[in-house]
Formats: structure tokens, sequence, C-alpha cells
């Protein structure tokens, strides 16, 4: 498996009234071209702190992190941006849509950063939207004229929309209730299937459940890896319990 | 009350930059504003203080001494409208003055005798001036001019003859002739009387209580006139009181004008920048308020604490602004001061700028009330819901769908017509600064090169050198014979300042007014006098006025026709053109054949000469004397010397040949002196000059004065402009990125860079401020269509306006684009984990 993204000895720490406080310690990690990976920790464990650092989203403060052989990690913020639009997509568990735009701007915000319009463009979303699940009649609404799952679905076409190297998820879940989350996991299995690699942090077992590879997270460090069986006919059961054994291991 | 302080001081806490910013824009509207009211209040009391302190009459009528007479005089006597009078007389002309570095420095003395002026004023000289051989007082503004201190010696040049005098003392001027006037002993007074020729009998009046002063005036002038069987019109200048006062005021208070309306813009700009700031400080802060209605406070109190916030800022910069405000009134005061020549001391009434400062407070808390007022809009529930606006689905403007070329011009533009009612105000304020800016460009750069200015201000043609003739020349073999002369370019035979009279206007009434005629054979020829509109006098029953002769003949206008008397023969004749001028306001431009019209007799008295780039003008001088003798006064001036008792003789003569020349008109005279056995012969035939004077270049130190002028304050306008432009794009920037903090961390989110959303937010102004700078354009156009209309012609060149609209676009957009370098600030990361 080709490697995508590297850290070495990544640290990140932050001021808080004069208290250094260390989040990543040191964490060495490789981020493997179609995987599902999955970042997984009680809270506090800096998984958040971790997805950020290595998205381009937030700098380290000691150590360094590899996009192939780029070190992105001496970037300036406006090139981590470029970076950032380039070969990141992102989808966060606040969503984060613009609510001054519709539907099809907000995509076409995201698309617009890293590429020229044009039919073609346009044709690509109004697939992707369909894909997803947003029918035409939601095209031309406003954010807050969609409920939970469909925004977070815009969202998920917003970050895939320049077909990005790696797409970072950040609880996609989180502020869904439970059907709505169901939707939004079946896109991210889609899309892992059609190849894309993806890195999710996630605390719930549901979600987790649909990465291939799952790191356990405490204190800034690494403490447990687990790749997970391949999708079949007894997927669910097995990976259930894999996961299940992997987690009780760790301390979950 | 200590609720709602709390929460302005916690609102001002946390928009700390935007809050200074704030201060600046309020501190520098109040300072102006006081000052410049401070000022205009302190400027009315200015001449009154004068004629109290210095004890002069109050109505003042100089009467040139060849048409003066004590019989006037009894008009004045037995009138019981007079309370006082008394008369001195004077000699005033423009002079040369040395400096104390042996330059020379242009400028308007008038000499008065001690006994005189010990009449018209509370005048005491100090002892030395009774002890020193040639005493002079001087009045107290010409200490710093000529830089001149008790004892130091007071050289002026005339006619190229040097006199000094001993400055025994300075003192502060009433009101006739303020600052030009200098005192001398009865002596020295009687030598310059006898050789300037500019002569006059000051007399100054004071009324009865009750009387009205302008019938005194004209009632003299009457009898004056009956008196001497004359028109006296050219000769006699009267000031009423209150005239006086009320064209100093004017005169003094330009400054205070110019300041109290660059003040109006930033007020202005201060009520749109409070409403634009409320606005979305409630958008942003929405939530906020929803909490705190919740917890129970009123939406009175929260609209209380925005007011309150608004008029903390305002005290403080009351309390910072009160001190400066006073300064610059005092500096106001005393340049208003010295336009009259008064050093004597100034108060600065505070008490405008009290009311002042109060108005600004009382203004920003009403436009506070004003916009805080729609927190009441928002009940508990809504406005945790963020308000009603968010849940109003507008119609997409610009769909990104259709971006073509650069999308972050899109998204600006796109950004802008969400916000467009926020941006009108930001249109206003950019407007009026623009007007400031280009307008004081438009005057800076007109009046920028001297020649502009003598053009515009002169409505005079200036040559190079101007020759006064004497005797019995035939004007056009001498001017054919001058520009034969190496050098020269053109030779121009004018009459100029000739007094007229226009005696009915266009409204049939029977009117008396002075005018000076400028008569020249054919006006293509001529180079500094402006046409504003029409066309030169062309045949000999055409003329040209001014735009202030065609205000003084009421109801005249382009195509009219006046009628003008000179020495008692009336043509009438049709207004053809208008030109240009300040300086000489009330004059009249006529062909040398419409001249003739009414003085058949009329022969051009002046030579105008124009010399190539390069010939030095005071080397052609000498050619010109060695060709034609010396200026005429040079000869009756000259002391009786030489070596030779022939060479003695030939000078007497020629003194005596001069005054006759000058004095009794003689054109032409001979002599045969009989010296013993010998004979000396002689004649006027070598005494051709009367006067020569340097048009241009005198004229050219006046302009040079005007030009720092108009460069000062045509720098202050745009400086102003500069100042309240960046003032205003920085607070609304600021606000703008707070109100759009979560949107701004998305999109970098997304991968826009700083720089690109710096571009974004700075393009959004470009449309607005493109606007505003065309309705700015427009609306300075105009105000100098004003200034044309009433002052002068100032031509204004496109190119340069479209280049200064450039200039203020380019600005604002680099205003804008530092101002948003706070998006730079905004993490992603912080953004996410809020």
């Amino acid at each position: 498996m080709n490697t995508v993204l590297r850290t070495e000895k990544l640290c990140k720490s932050f001021s808080n009234a004069g208290l250094q406080q260390h989040v990543i310690k040191n964490l060495d990690l490789e981020i493997f071209e179609g995987d599902f990976t999955v970042i997984m920790g009680a809270s506090g464990s800096g998984k958040s702190t971790l997805l950020y650092a290595l998205s381009g989203m937030d700098k380290p403060t000691f150590g360094k992190v590899y996009f192939g052989e780029e070190e992105i990690s001496s970037y300036d913020n406006d090139r981590l941006a470029v970076f950032r639009r380039n070969h990141c997509g992102f989808v966060f568990q606040s969503i984060y849509l613009l609510d001054n735009m519709d539907v099809f701007d907000n995509i076409m915000t995201g698309a617009l950063a890293a590429r020229k319009n044009s039919p073609e463009l346009v044709e690509h979303i109004k697939t992707l939207l369909n894909q997803v699940g947003i029918s035409e009649d939601m095209w031309k609404k406003y954010p807050n004229q969609l409920s939970g799952g469909e925004c977070q679905r815009v969202g998920i076409v917003r970050a895939v929309i320049n077909e990005p190297k790696l797409l970072f998820a950040d609880e996609p879940t989180g502020a869904l209730n439970s059907s709505s989350g169901q939707d939004v996991l079946d896109v991210f299995t889609e899309l892992h299937k059609s190849g894309q690699s993806i890195v999710m942090v996630t605390h719930d077992i549901k979600t987790a459940l649909r990465g291939s590879r799952v790191i356990y997270l405490r204190d800034g460090g690494i403490v447990g890896e687990h790749r997970m069986p391949d999708y079949g006919t007894e997927e669910n059961k097995q990976r259930r319990g894999s996961l299940q054994d992997f987690l009780n291991e760790m301390g979950w | 009350m200590k609720k709602i302080l709390r929460l302005s001081f916690a609102n001002i806490k946390k928009h700390k930059k935007e809050s200074v910013l704030f201060l600046i824009l309020i501190t520098l509207g109040m300072v102006l504003l006081s000052a410049a009211v401070s000022a205009v209040t302190g400027i009315g009391k200015i001449t009154p203080r004068m004629v109290e302190e210095s004890g002069c009459y109050k109505n003042l009528v100089s009467i040139r001494q060849a048409h003066y007479s004590d019989r006037y005089l009894e008009f004045l006597e037995d009138n019981p409208d007079v309370e006082s009078f008394d008369h001195t007389s004077f000699v005033s002309d423009m002079i040369k003055v040395r400096t104390k570095d042996e330059g020379d420095i242009l400028a308007d003395i008038s000499f008065v005798p001690l006994s005189g002026e010990c009449r018209m004023e509370s005048f005491e000289p100090d002892p030395e001036f009774r002890t020193a051989a040639h005493p002079i007082v001087l009045a107290s503004a010409n200490r710093d001019k000529f830089e001149l201190s008790e004892g130091d010696d007071f050289t002026i040049i005339w006619d190229n003859k040097e006199f000094t005098f001993t400055v025994t003392g300075f003192y502060e001027t009433g009101i006739w002739n303020y600052g030009t006037k200098a005192v001398i002993n009865e002596v020295d007074f009687a030598y310059l009387e006898n050789v300037m020729d500019d002569r006059f009998e000051m007399i100054g009046i004071n009324t009865a209580a009750g009387a009205d002063e302008q019938s005194v005036l004209s009632g003299f002038k009457a009898f004056a006139e009956e008196a001497s069987i004359n028109d006296l019109s050219g000769s006699w200048y009267s000031s009423a009181y209150e005239e006086t006062i009320a064209n100093n005021n004017i005169n003094m208070s330009i400054l205070s004008i110019i300041t109290m309306i660059m003040s109006a813009v930033i007020v202005i700009a201060i009520m749109i920048m409070i409403r634009f700031r409320i606005v979305s400080d409630i958008q942003e802060q929405i939530v906020s308020i929803g909490v705190l209605e919740a917890i129970g406070y009123t939406s009175g109190q929260i609209a209380a604490s925005y007011i309150a916030e608004y008029v903390l800022i305002a005290l403080a910069g009351a309390l910072i602004g009160a001190a400066p405000a006073m300064i610059m009134a005092k500096g106001l005061l005393k340049n208003a001061a010295s336009s009259v020549y008064y050093g004597g001391p100034l108060t600065v009434p505070a008490a405008p700028v009290f009311i002042c400062t109060m108005a600004v407070i009382a203004f920003v808390g009403i436009t506070a009330l004003s916009r805080a007022c729609t927190v009441k809009k928002y009940p508990p529930v809504m406005a945790f819901r963020k308000g009603i606006e968010t849940h109003s689905f507008k119609k997409n403007i610009l769909p990104l769908a259709k971006t073509k070329g650069n999308v972050h011009i899109r998204l600006a533009i796109k950004a802008l017509f969400q916000n467009a009612g926020n941006h009108l105000g930001l249109t206003v304020c950019i407007m009026a600064c623009t007007v400031l800016a280009l307008t004081g460009f438009i005057l800076g750069t007109f009046f920028a090169s001297p020649e502009r200015i003598l053009s515009s201000v002169c409505g005079h043609e200036l040559c190079d050198i101007r020759i006064e003739a004497l005797g019995d020349i035939e004007p056009e073999a001498f001017a054919a014979e001058l520009k034969g002369m190496p050098g020269v370019r053109q030779v121009l035979t004018p009459a100029v300042g000739i007094g007229v009279k226009a005696v009915n206007g266009n409204d049939g009434m029977d009117k008396d007014i002075p005018l000076i005629a400028e008569v020249y054979e054919d006006y293509s020829e001529t180079s500094t006098i402006i046409l504003t509109k029409g066309r030169f006098p062309e045949h000999e029953n055409e003329l040209c006025v001014t735009v202030q002769s065609l205000k003084m003949i009421i109801g005249a206008q382009m195509g009219d026709t006046i009628t003008l008397e000179y020495g008692k023969v009336k043509k009438d004749y049709v207004i053809t053109g208008i030109v240009n001028s300040v300086v000489n306001p009330n004059t009249v431009y006529i062909t040398k054949e419409g001249f003739k019209r009414m003085n058949p007799a009329y022969t051009p008295p002046a030579f105008d000469i124009y010399l190539n780039e390069g010939t030095d003008s005071k080397e052609f001088a000498e050619l010109l004397r060695e060709r034609y003798g010396k200026e005429i006064a040079d000869y009756k001036d000259d002391e009786i010397t030489g070596d030779t008792l022939e060479e003695k003789i030939r000078a007497a003569a020629d003194k005596k040949m001069a005054e006759a020349m000058t004095k009794q008109g003689v054109s032409y005279m001979e002599y045969a002196i009989s010296v013993g056995d010998k004979i000396i012969t002689g004649s006027t035939s070598l005494m051709k000059i009367k006067t020569l004077t340097f048009e241009r270049e005198d004229i050219e130190e006046v302009a040079d004065m005007l030009l720092v002028s108009f460069a000062g304050i045509a720098v202050i306008m745009m400086a102003v402009s500069a100042i309240v432009v960046s003032l205003i794009l920085s607070i609304l920037m600021a606000s703008t990125i707070r109100r759009q903090y979560k949107e701004l961390g998305i999109m970098k989110g997304l991968g826009y860079t700083s720089r690109e959303l710096k571009f974004q937010l700075a393009f959004r102004i470009v449309p607005v401020a493109v606007l505003a700078v065309i309705l700015g354009t427009v609306l300075s156009i105009l105000l100098i269509g004003v200034v044309n209309a009433f002052v002068c012609k100032v031509i204004v060149s496109a190119s340069s306006i479209a280049l200064m609209d450039i200039v203020v676009l380019i600005y604002c957009f680099i205003c804008a684009y530092i101002s948003a370098r706070r998006i730079k600030k905004i993490s992603v990361y912080e953004l996410i984990s809020e």
C-alpha cells in the first residue's frame, strides 16, 4: 500500500494561562492510499488535534508531516490553504455550510477554490448530489431549509468535489440523528469502496465499523492499531467482533 | 444604569481596535467642528476689537489728493449724523523693501505722518521716534514679515531710489490700511509726498448713534462732487463700518469654513459608520441578545448599552479633543487675524467648543438610538434563531454555477449584493471624501503654477516689461522700434487702469458704477487675459467684462448693451465675453477703436514688451535706459552733481525738464543756456520713459504667496479625506470580518488563502467606490462650476481628474486590503474548536 501521509515525531502543544498542555506527543503515523482510517480515543486524547495537524488545518508544534515526499508542516498558512484545496476534503461535525449560499453555491464555492468553472463541473456536482440523495428540488435551498442529514450530505459533496487524495472527517455524524447518521455513513462507505482515502475521527463504534483501519489514541500517542476484516458476506458480524475485541483491549 | 454601563464597557473591551478607530474619527470630527465654529465666533470680534484698541475711526473715505479739497469737510462739520471726524494725508504704493539678506520683497506700504496718525488713531510713538534722524514705526505685522526689530534699518526702494529709516517701534493698527501702515516724521513724509505719485487724503468718520453710515458716506460724496464740479468716482474710495466688518469676516473665515466643511464630511462618516456598526453588532451578537433577554434584561436596556457604548466613546473623544480644539481654534483665529494684520491678543471663545462637543455627543447618541432600537424586534426565541433575517430566503444573486473568469471577483460582488444596504452608507462616505479630495486636488493643481494663478486671478495682461512713455512719441513707430530690439518677441500698446463708469444697466435704472477699463488693439495677441465665456471684443461697440463687473451691473448678461461714461461722454457697448479675474474684479475690456469713441484723442500710453525665453528682463531694462534715457523720476530726484560746471548745468536742466513733464504735462522741451561764450543746449528727446515696471516679475512674487496658500489648503483637504477614508474602511472591514468570522473560517478550511479572502473583502468595496467616486466627481465639478461662476474660471483637466479618481479608487482598495489583514488571524482550527 502506498503511503499518502506520514508524520515524524509529531507534537502539538497549547499554552493556556501560561501552562503548556501537550496534546500530541512524538507521534509517528502513516496513512495509506485507499484506506478508511478511523481515529478513536477517549475525549481529550487528541483525536481532532491530530486530524487537523494531518490535514494542514493546523501547524504542529514540533515534528514533521509529509504528504508524499513534500513536508507540509513547513508550509506557511497560504501554502497550506493551497494544499488543502488541491489534495484534501473536509467533513465537519458542525457541517459548516455557508448560510448565505444555497446548496449549489455551497458546493461551487469549494469547487472553484481549486479549479475553473465548466459545464462538466456543474454536471459533476449534479451527479454527486443525486448520488448522495439530494434531489434537484433542494439545490436552490439554503442550509437552514434542510435537515441536518441533508446538510451533511451536501457537506460531503462539497468535500469530494475536487476529487481529493484524502478526505478528512471529524465526527461527521456527531450532530445527526441515527437515521441521518446511517445515511451519511453509507455515503462514506460508498466513497471508500470507490477508492477514496478517508481519515475519520469518531468515538462511535457504529461509525468506526465502516473503517478499514482503526487507530486508538491515548494521551496524545497511538496505543493500538487494528486492521478491520474486509467487507464480505459475513461482514457486519465479523467486523463488529474484531473491533469490539480491539477496543476492549484498549480499555474502551 | 450599572448593568447598561457594564454591557457597554464589555462591548468596548471586546472590540478595542474598532473602538479606538471610532474614537479617532469622533475626536477628529469634534476637533475640526468645534475649532472652526469657535474660530468663526472669534473672528466676528476681531474687527471691532481693532477699532476699539486702536481708537481709529469706523467709517473711512480716501480720496486721491489731486481731487481733494478741504471744502468737502464742510459737509461733515455741521452734520447731525456725524459724531466726529478727522483727516490726514498719506502716500501709498507697492515698493520694494530691502531684506536682511540683501534681497528685495515687494510690499504695499502706506506712509502716514506722525501728526496725522495721532489724529486718526490713539497713536503714541516711543521716545526714540523724536530723537532718531529718520524714524519709522511699522504696523506690527511687518515685524515678522521683514524680520525686523527696534533699532534696525528699514530700507525701501522706489523708482530705483533707496530711502533708509530707523525702526523705532511697532504698533497695532486700526482698520484703515491695516498692516500696511508706517508712521514717519513730518519732514520725511514731506519728502516722500513729493516723490511718490499715489498721494491720498484719508478721512475718518464716526457717525452719531442711530445714523445710517451708508447714507452719510454717499451724501458726503455727492457733496464733494458738487463742490468740485467733478466726477470723483475714479478717485473716491469709501467703506462703511458694517461693510468693513462683513468683508473682513468673509476674508478671515475662509479657512474656518473649509475646516467646517471637512468636519461635516467626518460627521456624516461618523453617522453612517455608527449605524453600520450597530447593525453588525446586533447581527453578530443576536444569540447573546437572546440570552440576555432570556435572563431578564429588557430590550430597552440592551439598546441603551449600545447607545452608551458610543456616547462613552464620544465623551472620551470630547475629553481628548477639547485641548486640541482650543489649540486649533487659536491657530485658525491667528491665521484669520494675520489676514487683517491684527497682532493683538486673541481670545478663543470656549463656549462654542463646549456647545459643539455637546452637539457631537448628542448627535452620536441620537444616531446610535436610531439603530439600537432594532433590538426590540428580537424577542428571545427569535434571537436564538438568529433573527428573522436568516429565515427569509432571498433570491440567489449571481449564482456561482454561472461563474466566468475570476471566482474571487464573483464572490466579492455576490457578497456586495447580499449586503447592499450596508454599503449605501459607505457610498455616501466615500463620495463626500471624494468631493473634498477632488476639490482640493483641482484647486491645488490648478493653482500650482504661478502662470495659472496669474491668468486666472489677474484678468490682466502680464508682459515682461511695461514702459509708460512720455513726450511726443509716435506710438506705432516707437512700438516698431522696440520690437526691433534684440530679445523682443512681441510689443503691445495698451492702456490700463482707465477709470470709467457704467451709467445704466439692463434693468433701466440709472447707476453710477465705477469700473476700470483696459484697452488693447487686438485681444488675440494677449496671453493672460482669459475668457470664460463668449469672445473678445473685435469691433468698436463691443466689450468684455469680468464676472464681478457683470454682477455690479445688476441684470446685465452677455449680449446685453451697457452704457459707459468717460469724461462726460457716454457710449453704448455690447457685452461679448466674460473674463477671469479675482484681483482686478471691476474691469471692462475694450478695443482701442472702441475706447476712441469716448476719447477721440486717445493714444496708447503704455508699451508692453514680451521677451524671448532666456532674455533677462533686468539686462533688457538697462538696454532700454541706454537707448531712451532713465526713468523720468531718476532725473527728477537726482542730486545736481558733476565734475564740471557744464555737467552740473545739464543735470539741473534735466531735473527742471523732468519736473515740468511729470507735473505740468509738458511733452517736449529744449533749452539753451549761455555760460560765458559757451552755449549749452539740450532737449527732452532722451526722456521717453516715464516709468518702467517689471509686470510679470512683480506679480509672480504675489502669485508665489498665493500658491503656498492654495497648496496648503489642497493638501489639508486631501489629507483629511485620506484619513477619513482609511478610518471608515478600517471600521467597516473590522466589523465585516467579525460578523463573517464563521464564513471566512469555513472558506479558509475549503482552501481559500488569506490573500484571496483579503482580495475578496477589499474588492467588495470597489463597485461602491467606483459609484461613489463617479458621484463625487460630478459633485466636485458642479462645485468648481460655482467657483467658475462667481470667482474665477478654474480650468479642469479631464485627464488629471480621471487620474485622481483612479488614485482615490486604488487608495480605497489598498486601505480596504490592508484593513482586511485581520483575516490572517482567523484560524480554521479555532473556528472548528468553537
